[in-house]
């Protein structure tokens, strides 16, 4: 028997909507959510995509894709068609013709800039974040940027201490720009983050009193599909001894 | 008689070649083909206060920091993933002790690519409204520039060359021919944009064996410098068709280095295998 849904596994689900049918889609490093969403949204739901990987894997079948430490080794994503190389693929991107692309965040704030970067000054970090990978680069050139990140007023803010990710060149260009938390689905707009849906059991309240800036709501947001029985069952093959919970996002 | 002169050397001898001051770049990302012989032999070696610059590095570059090798970095992301932060990376840079200039991938595969194509910059699509742009015009490594041929404004990169390259390869014959498999990420210009190229190797072959394997060459021998035999050379970073991450020693790595024990860890887990390889 699978395991009940927990909020990672329908922040999972969640990512995993948002893949379309005939796009271009691809993950970086320290992406086990993307990874295991762009399986959920194969096998699950049935999108048909072109599958990209900073592992380099092109087109791995997605019944062999396994959860390991690293999202970009040699072995989380084998038996793929070939290699395309991270640099290939990016120069696709420079030309528009790489669809989606997955970024985590330590900070968004409501224009939908993020921060990977430092907490406090670059001159004097009070935390040395990772860095944006490829963060800078991408803002600006993909159609549809999904992020994911925590749902608590530490991470959603008001204003990022440091722009990596510049969404609001995205939002003025009219790119999509989506965050999955562990709580509800947000997008960024001209308008500002408008409240699309919330994970089951999660109020709008609660979803805004989360947020470090105003949530706009327009209707009544829908409610985020958790995985059922038979997309529990997918996420654990992929992920048997629950790497994913690592993250802590419950 | 070879045109080429043969590079064989011993993992000390080829370490030597490093010299103080030197920028220095290696193959691979986070966990995987990382040049750990290169690096544990410069670690032994006691090589202080080297330059870095990569796209993606994790456990490499958190070693040579841990161990004072390395007081700068370029990078556009240092991690460990799932394991967190990289966290030598983390309290160097807090501490004032490493200075850290944060990178984007689009722009190092462009800095890289000025360096391998022998031209003084490359422009970059995306990154403007990045803060990062100020970071790099402070620095003089990026300027925005217009577009001669009338378009808008576009970053132009300092082309980037590393004056060492460490990279681990499959197969090398002892001039220098190379052969990657797999997943070969940014090697192939680093090999080309770097002024000196170490290359070890699972295996090293003579030059009949490569005329018998399918793959293009990812060096010739008018690229490397010297070559090392060093199997398993990777360890504990993961080696395509040849073996996985040691994901056991990376954990045991991580928790160490957040206690600030990643010598203790290069002690006794890296050193004892510098003899294997010659050391």
């Amino acid at each position: 028997m699978p395991g009940s849904p927990r909020p990672t596994d329908v922040m999972v689900s969640c990512m995993a909507s948002l893949i379309r049918d005939g796009e271009s889609v691809y993950h970086g490093l320290t992406s086990q959510l993307p990874l295991l969403a762009m399986a959920y949204a194969w096998r699950r739901l049935g999108r048909r995509f072109t599958w990209l990987s900073v592992s380099e894997s092109y087109m791995p079948p997605p019944e062999t894709v396994r959860v390991l430490p690293s999202s970009g080794g040699p072995y989380a994503e084998p038996y793929g068609a070939g290699v395309v190389t991270t640099m290939d693929v990016f120069d696709l991107a420079a030309q528009g013709r790489i669809d989606v692309m997955f970024f985590g965040a330590a900070q968004v704030d409501a224009q939908g800039n993020t921060n990977l970067t430092v907490i406090g000054s670059y001159e004097r970090p009070r935390v040395k974040l990772p860095g944006g990978a490829a963060t800078a680069y991408l803002f600006p050139l993909v159609r549809r940027i999904i992020l994911w990140a925590r749902h608590d007023r530490r991470t959603l803010v008001e204003r990022v201490d440091f722009i990596t990710g510049p969404g609001r060149v995205r939002v003025e260009r009219g790119l999509e720009t989506l965050l999955c938390t562990n709580k509800a689905l947000i997008e960024f707009t001209r308008e500002g983050p408008i409240l699309r849906a919330l994970h089951p059991g999660i109020s709008v309240e609660e979803a805004r009193a989360g947020a470090g800036f105003d949530l706009l709501v327009e209707g009544e947001p829908r409610v985020l599909e958790a995985p059922d029985a038979i997309g529990m069952a997918i996420i654990e093959e992929h992920d048997p001894h629950g790497l994913r919970y690592l993250q802590r996002y419950g | 008689m070879p045109v080429a002169a043969e590079k064989l050397v011993g993992l000390r001898e080829a370490v030597e070649l490093v010299e103080e001051g030197s920028t220095i770049t290696v193959s691979g990302i986070t966990f995987s083909r990382n040049p750990t012989a290169l690096v544990a032999a410069l670690i032994e070696r006691g090589a202080r206060g080297l330059g870095f610059v990569d796209r993606e590095p994790g456990l490499a570059l958190d070693l040579l920091v841990a161990a004072g090798v390395v007081s700068s970095v370029r990078a556009a992301m240092a991690t460990l993933e799932l394991y967190g932060l990289a966290p030598s990376v983390r309290r160097a840079v807090e501490e004032g002790r490493v200075g850290f200039l944060e990178d984007t991938c689009g722009a190092v595969i462009a800095g890289l690519r000025a360096g391998a194509y022998g031209l003084p910059f490359m422009p970059v699509a995306g990154v403007l409204g990045s803060q990062l742009v100020e970071l790099h015009e402070r620095e003089d490594t990026w300027r925005v520039i217009r577009d001669p041929f009338g378009g808008g404004e576009v970053v132009a990169v300092r082309a980037i060359r590393p004056d060492v390259a460490l990279i681990h390869a499959h197969y090398c014959d002892p001039y220098g021919n190379c052969v990657i498999e797999g997943p070969r990420y940014e090697d192939e210009l680093k090999i080309r944009a770097s002024r000196l190229v170490i290359v070890s190797a699972e295996e090293i072959v003579d030059t009949d064996a490569l005329r018998r394997l399918p793959h293009p060459l990812s060096s010739t021998s008018l690229h490397v410098d010297a070559v090392v035999h060093a199997p398993g050379g990777a360890w504990p970073t993961a080696m395509h068709g040849r073996y996985g991450a040691d994901w056991g020693a990376i954990e045991e790595y991580a928790r160490m280095a957040r206690e600030g024990r990643a010598l203790e860890w290069f002690s006794k887990h890296l050193r004892p295998r510098l003899s294997g390889w010659g050391w």
